[in-house]
């Protein structure tokens, strides 16, 4: 069979190229995480605000309450 | 020697063909052989040109969108995540800043993933443009080169 002839390969030249193009793709994936890494870290930085902001919240509220009975027990007496 | 048909043949077929055709001297069947080669990976050269061009395009033209990926780090970064960092953060403020910024470095991050599917995409034409051609021409019968076989 014809087919079966071992043929001589083309002599390709994009070696370079083809190295450049592996190259980028790391390049893509390492800037892609990256950026998601510093989304997700927003979102973290968020949640701890938001949550450091309702214990304060909350401990305003709670102080404030003390407070209130405080003044009322003194007023009692 | 006879001239022989080509139709219908791939081009490794023709090749192929060159090099079991009976020929009358080593010189000839040498001489014959090095003309279909050299006649196909014409072809294909010229494909290939075409191929690096456009992967060579590809990389220049992503540059942009490496720029944006990593301006878009640096600034979720400093005006966020160190702008929450602080005794008294602005939270509202540095919330509008984050939703700017987030919507547009998602997509930046998606345009990476895609430019990273089409890179994969060119490496294999670039490492292979032979293959490329096989398709070319399997694909459109038309684009078959005609050789003359001997």
């Amino acid at each position: 069979m014809a087919t079966q002839i071992q043929l001589p390969e083309f002599p390709k030249r994009g070696h370079g190229t083809a190295l450049q193009l592996e190259s980028q793709r790391k390049r893509y994936r390492i800037a892609g995480d990256a950026l998601r890494r510093e989304l997700a870290k927003a979102e973290d930085a968020f949640a701890a605000v938001l949550a450091d902001r309702d214990q304060r919240d909350q401990t305003k509220a709670r102080l404030a309450a003390m407070a209130r009975k405080n003044r009322a027990d003194n007023l009692k007496k | 020697m006879s001239n022989q048909s080509n139709v219908g043949m791939t081009i490794d077929d023709m090749r192929a063909a060159a090099r079991t055709l009976a020929y009358p001297n080593t010189e000839t069947e040498r001489a014959n052989i090095k003309r279909i080669d050299e006649e196909i990976f014409e072809k294909v050269r010229v494909l290939e040109n075409g191929i690096l061009a456009n992967a060579t395009e590809f990389i220049t033209n992503s540059a942009v969108d490496l720029t944006a990926a990593s301006e878009f780090t640096d600034a979720i970064l400093e005006d966020v995540v160190y702008a929450l960092d602080t005794s008294n953060p602005d939270v509202d403020a540095i919330a509008g800043r984050y939703e700017q910024l987030r919507g547009q470095a998602e997509r930046v991050a998606k345009t990476l993933e895609r430019l990273d599917r089409e890179a994969a995409w060119h490496a294999q034409r670039v490492e292979d443009p032979y293959g490329s051609y096989v398709s070319l021409v399997s694909k459109y019968p038309t684009l078959r080169p005609s050789i003359r076989l001997q």
